[in-house]
């Protein structure tokens, strides 16, 4: 296998087509008796192109040999960083955006490396506090708070 | 004279003008700064324009989008390292002019090349869209579709990585707009029982996700970008007689970049190499391109200036964007109560005329905002790159929460961004996906009318008359052209 990213890649668009075109059936919206038009029969095209296309794609990402790589990719780096922007957008709902956000700012800056404290506390001031300060009462974008009606 | 006060009224406000000057000077230093790029940089801007009327919010962001556009030379010229890969040609002469001690003529060359190009584009802007409007009027359910169908393939043609990647990209964009409620029947279509998903994907927290939170999470995968050290440098603008000689060079270079730009999915790093090379053909001073002829900085900066309003031609007269940063602007729109399409010129008249003015104006700002921006980018690229991911971020979350205000749209902006960054490490093109999402709806809407003017045979959709029969036949070309070049891997 010449890419095998790639051909993973391709490989599960191709299984999420054929996901999408059985659920397509279970949902039970495919038939119009009434017209030739239906709400299901564009997006059964579109899945059965899409489908056609990743198996392209596949067997390029197999037979067709790799360009050079010019970054070095590193997920370990990644999943700390990642796990806790998921966590901060889990936690928004129950805790309200300043909480999440705020807590999940300062642990942003900690995995980026960030360790002079007036730095990283200028920067935790005005990325978490400062700039929902900035939306919800300045702008008067209003973020989801921790307490109905609250000002948090 | 009454177009141009029409066009300029509306903007002569403090609102308006704020957003105008801020976002220029925050669009070059967004440029400037290597790795953010135009589309980041909107991404951005966003969430501040949700509260602001739609003339405030559609300035700033295109004076984000024009000013990041030029500041890509500033970094390009300085440090060789281009902020945007609109201004890679720039690098090609303007760092060797650095090299010598004239990095403040390479930019004096590359600020007024890029404002005349930006003007230029202006006026075919200005001049082109209105025709292309009127004549769209014309255009029945079938043209519509077909257009749609010409725009996806020449975007997913001319897209990084092969043709099935980016035609995959755009069929995956078209389906991900078909999610939620049915529009004639009010069918539900893959929410699987959630109440969220029935409202279909929002463009904006996908746009986040794809471009900006990708890029943060890219940033942190690869080690990120490294700050560079430069000295603080005063730029010098050319003398008349510094011109002699440079005005074809100029004038050409603008000429091609509108041309290139009104083409979907071609953009400005295409537009300014081609001139580039044109110009290194026809130069009489061809011979000493890439060693600090300021005729490839002339080249390479007005070309992808003039790239930004003419971009908009597609946009503003047919609803099509042309690439991520017009479909953006569109989204603004739809965000605003505008929606766009082959009627917007008459609808909306008042905000196409302010866009025309705007965009005049902020290449004016540009010019004098670039000497102050300059001589502090020495400081700008002290700022920690790891406090600029943090920053994408933050932006980013706050830009899918504000939309809509639901909290479930940080999560799929958040989804999107992994999503995203697979995609772009293993070589699959995101432009397409994001103009497949943004067309999606149009695109059913006048397949669905087409097949029901037509009883049902799509078939006849090729032989709908003339102007369905020359875009179908476009794209056949589109498809074809690509197949028949030297495979080059």
């Amino acid at each position: 296998m010449k890419r095998p990213g790639e051909a993973a890649v391709a490989a599960g668009l191709i299984a999420l087509a054929a996901l999408a075109y059985a659920a397509s059936f279970a949902a039970g919206g495919g038939v119009n008796a009434a017209s030739t038009d239906s709400p299901m029969r564009l997006p059964r095209i579109l899945l059965a192109i899409w489908g056609a296309l990743g198996l392209v794609c596949l067997i390029r990402a197999v037979v067709v040999a790799a360009p050079a790589e010019d970054a070095s990719f590193a997920p370990g780096r990644l999943l700390p960083f990642a796990g806790l922007v998921v966590l901060i957008v889990l936690a928004i709902p129950f805790l309200g955006y300043l909480v999440a956000a705020g807590v999940g700012v300062a642990g942003l800056l900690w995995i980026l490396g960030e360790r002079n404290p007036v730095r990283g506390g200028a920067a935790f001031l005005l990325l978490g506090p400062g700039l929902w300060f900035l939306f919800h009462h300045v702008l008067d974008l209003r973020l989801p708070v921790l307490l109905s009606g609250g000002m948090f | 004279m009454d177009a141009l006060l029409a066009a300029l009224l509306p903007i002569l406000t403090f609102g308006t003008l704020a957003a105008l000057v801020l976002g220029t000077g925050l669009g070059i230093v967004i440029g400037a700064l290597p790795g953010l790029g135009s589309v980041v940089g909107l991404s951005i801007c966003l969430p501040f324009t949700f509260g602001m009327g739609t003339v405030p919010a559609l300035t700033l962001l295109l004076a984000v989008y024009c000013g990041s556009v030029f500041g890509g030379s500033i970094s390009a010229i300085l440090i060789n390292s281009p902020g945007t890969p609109q201004a890679a040609a720039t690098t090609l002469d303007g760092y060797p002019m650095a090299q010598r001690g004239e990095a403040g003529l390479a930019l004096g060359y590359a600020t007024v090349s890029s404002v005349i190009g930006g003007l230029i584009s202006c006026a075919a802007l200005i001049v082109a869209a209105p025709q292309l409007a009127r004549f769209a009027t014309r255009f029945g359910s079938v043209e519509i579709f077909a257009l749609i169908v010409l725009a996806l393939t020449c975007i997913s043609a001319v897209s990084r990585g092969n043709m099935a990647k980016g035609l995959l990209m755009g069929v995956l964009g078209l389906f991900l707009a078909l999610v939620g409620t049915d529009p004639v029947t009010g069918a539900a279509r893959f929410t699987f029982g959630t109440q969220f998903l029935s409202g279909g994907f929002d463009l904006i927290a996908v746009v986040i996700g794809l471009f900006a939170l990708s890029e943060a999470f890219f940033r942190v995968a690869t080690g990120g970008a490294r700050s560079a050290e430069v000295s603080g440098t005063r730029m010098r603008l050319p003398r008349w007689r510094d011109w002699k000689g440079r005005g074809g060079t100029l004038a050409r270079s603008s000429v091609i970049g509108c041309l290139v730009g009104a083409l979907p999915g071609t953009g400005a790093a295409t537009a300014s190499f081609i001139s580039y090379a044109v110009a290194k053909q026809s130069s009489p001073r061809g011979d000493r391109f890439g060693t600090g002829e300021p005729d490839g900085i002339i080249a390479a900066e007005s070309s992808n200036n003039a790239v930004t309003g003419s971009a908009m031609i597609p946009t503003l007269a047919l609803g099509i964007p042309g690439d991520v940063v017009t479909a953006i602007l569109l989204s603004a729109l739809v965000v605003h109560g505008i929606t766009p399409g082959v009627r917007l010129m008459s609808e909306h008249l008042d905000v196409v005329n302010a866009i025309f003015g705007v965009l005049i104006l902020i290449n004016l700002v540009m010019l004098a905002l670039a000497f102050p921006l300059i001589r502090v980018f020495g400081k700008l690229l002290a700022i920690p790159q790891h406090l600029v991911t943090a920053g994408i971020v933050v932006f980013g979350l706050l830009g899918a929460l504000t939309v809509r205000g639901n909290p479930l749209d940080a999560g799929v902006a958040v989804a999107f961004g992994l999503i995203g960054l697979v995609l772009r490490v293993t070589g699959f093109p995101l432009a397409p996906l994001v103009i497949g999402l943004v067309l999606g709806p149009q695109f059913e809407q006048n397949l669905r009318r087409g097949l029901l003017l037509n009883d049902g045979n799509f078939l006849a959709f090729f032989t709908d008359g003339p102007i369905a029969i020359i875009l179908f036949a476009c794209v056949g070309l589109a498809v074809l052209l690509p197949l028949l070049k030297p495979s080059g891997g």
